[in-house]
């Protein structure tokens, strides 16, 4: 088991009128190599949940294990926490506020300098790293204020990737992308993900989940509302659930409820439902 | 980041909170200059600093305001302590005469210098106490509201009053704003590896670099955009303008405005008794009728 959480608690702001308690004991698995998705409402505490795992936010109770590093609620315990985010590297939401360098290729390899690589050397994964993203050399030299949203974006990703972690957690990472920029950012993830790298994905977009992961957890106020396979998720939640069911799901349940023999977790796409329904149709006739 | 939420308002409903701002803002400054008026007799300033620091602690506990707090913002205020001693300690002063220890025929430290820097240290604490007490209870716009009632005399001479008021309720306005979009940044270069807390002097400063100019970028792009949103809405600073929120003068303010002038005021006696020179044994005696010490002291 790659990531293992152990009845997590993180209270924001605590003993003051604005306590808040984020995450009321968590408990998950993470397999190795899993492509797997956070959903949950706005406040459901699945980005305090993600901060947790490269030691942004100790723990307020319960313990992290993440393959040979630990994680308890004591800060000054938590030893090797630099090699800890050279292993898990969170990519925030929006990471493109995050730029600051002079030109595109320093600002990458500003995190490998920080990792303790050489000037040079840096230089050199970050061009690698720019490349995978889809940025040629006549980015490079390109100061990264002077770059589109999604050149930005990638840019910042670019930055994550160079550090070449096992586990990458991502942060809606197509949050305020165009259709294309979304495409090219996911498919870049999915591209990390064959390579054998473990990816967790906090989303609030369905289509994305059902597209490229493989696990999901739902949070809702604070506890784990479901885990398991993409496949029998909107089979198993209900309409009251913590998340919007697309309606593509909706009208799946609606026809199961009213009798027809449809199997919700193979359907990925309509014309997954459209085949259903037709094939139904034929054994009618 | 905590030490950083120094004096955030907390949202609780004691007396001090239900106080009017402007009233606050004048209890403030005359608790401030009553701190700030120095006695002759060293005994009498830290007689007279003690019971202020009682005093002030409890107007803490009756405002609710976390002890745990105050220490932490003290916690970064220790280089400007410790530079208050060596410039005490280190510039000569005539009027000095308690020696402490002497380098040569030239030099010597003084106990007088080490007097005057607590001096100062204690009242830059009573001070810090006093202005928590009043961001930890006063929302922000009410503050601003009592500054633009304390400058609109100032219209009558074409002083920009609105416009003051305007911009210091933005600037306060996001201040939280900016802590969490600091907070959320410093985490993002964590992820990058970036160490905020160790590592030497340059290692720091390249740190702080990353963190300063995507705050900088963020805080430019969002000016710009709350300017085209308030002109979007027809902002004008000229045009004139009704409240939202009444300020009015209750019987707790009539309580703590004379609570406060009777503490500016009973200063202000000693202070001017000191001056004109009432002679020490008088004195003495005043103290010792005011906290019924036993005659000798």
């Amino acid at each position: 088991m790659a990531i293992q959480v152990k009845d997590l608690r993180y209270i924001y702001l605590p003993k003051t009128p604005e306590q808040n308690v984020a995450l009321d004991g968590v408990s998950l698995t993470i397999p190795n190599n899993a492509f797997a998705a956070f959903i949950g409402r706005t406040g459901s505490g699945k980005s305090t949940l993600v901060q947790h795992l490269n030691a942004l936010l100790t723990p307020f109770s319960g313990e992290i294990e993440i393959d040979d590093f630990k994680i308890i609620n004591n800060r000054r315990k938590n030893k090797r926490i630099k090699e800890l985010r050279k292993h898990v590297s969170l990519v925030f939401q929006f990471p493109e506020y995050q730029l600051f360098e002079e030109t595109v290729e320093k600002d990458v390899a500003f995190g490998l300098k920080n990792f303790g690589m050489k000037e040079a050397e840096a230089i050199k994964e970050a061009h690698k790293a720019l490349l995978s993203v889809g940025l040629d050399e006549k980015y490079f030299k390109k100061s990264p204020f002077e770059l589109s949203g999604g050149e930005k974006r990638r840019v910042a990703i670019a930055g994550i990737l160079a550090i070449n972690p096992d586990i990458l957690v991502l942060d809606e990472p197509t949050a305020g992308l165009d259709v294309k920029g979304a495409k090219d950012v996911m498919s870049l993830v999915q591209k990390m993900h064959e390579s054998g790298k473990t990816i967790i994905m906090v989303t609030h977009d369905m289509d994305l989940v059902m597209k490229y992961c493989n696990l999901v957890y739902v949070l809702k106020d604070g506890k784990l509302a479901y885990q398991g396979t993409t496949d029998k998720l909107f089979d198993e939640v209900g309409e009251d659930s913590a998340i919007e069911i697309p309606p593509l799901y909706q009208l799946a349940q609606k026809l199961k409820q009213r009798g027809a023999p449809i199997q919700i977790e193979k359907i990925k796409s309509v014309d997954d439902l459209i085949a259903q329904v037709k094939g139904w149709n034929k054994r009618h006739e | 980041m905590n030490n950083l939420t120094f004096g955030r308002y907390s949202p609780y409903n004691t007396f001090t909170h239900k106080l009017d701002p402007r009233n606050k803002l004048f209890i403030l400054v005359l608790l401030i200059v009553s701190i700030f008026l120095q006695f002759h007799i060293w005994s009498t300033t830290i007689l007279i600093s003690a019971a202020f620091l009682i005093l002030f602690i409890l107007f803490m506990l009756i405002s609710k305001v976390s002890f745990i707090q105050l220490f932490k913002s003290m916690k970064s205020m220790w280089f400007l302590i410790f530079f208050i001693l060596v410039v005490y300690i280190f510039i000569p002063n005539n009027n000095y005469t308690h020696e402490w220890y002497r380098f040569n025929a030239h030099y010597a430290i003084y106990w007088d210098s080490l007097y005057q820097a607590g001096y100062i240290i204690l009242r830059i604490i009573l001070m810090f106490c006093l202005t928590m007490i009043l961001t930890s209870t006063t929302k922000p716009m009410d503050l601003t509201y009592a500054f633009e009632w304390y400058m609109t005399p100032l219209k009558i001479v074409r002083f920009p009053v609105h416009e003051t008021a305007m911009t210091l309720s933005i600037a306060l306005r996001f201040i939280p704003t900016l802590l969490d979009e600091t907070e959320r940044i410093m985490k993002a270069q964590e992820s990058r590896g970036v160490d905020f807390a160790h590592g030497g002097l340059g290692k720091k400063f390249k740190a702080i670099i990353s963190l300063i100019i995507p705050l900088f970028v963020s805080a430019i792009q969002r000016s710009e955009e709350l300017s085209d949103a308030m002109e979007a809405r027809g902002y004008d600073p000229r045009a004139k303008r009704t409240k939202y929120r009444k300020l009015t003068f209750s019987w707790r303010d009539a309580i703590a405005l004379l609570v406060a002038l009777a503490i500016f005021g009973g200063v202000l006696y000693l202070f001017i008794m000191d001056r004109i020179g009432i002679p020490n044994e008088q004195y003495i005696r005043l103290f010792e009728w005011i906290f019924k010490i036993n005659p000798g002291f």
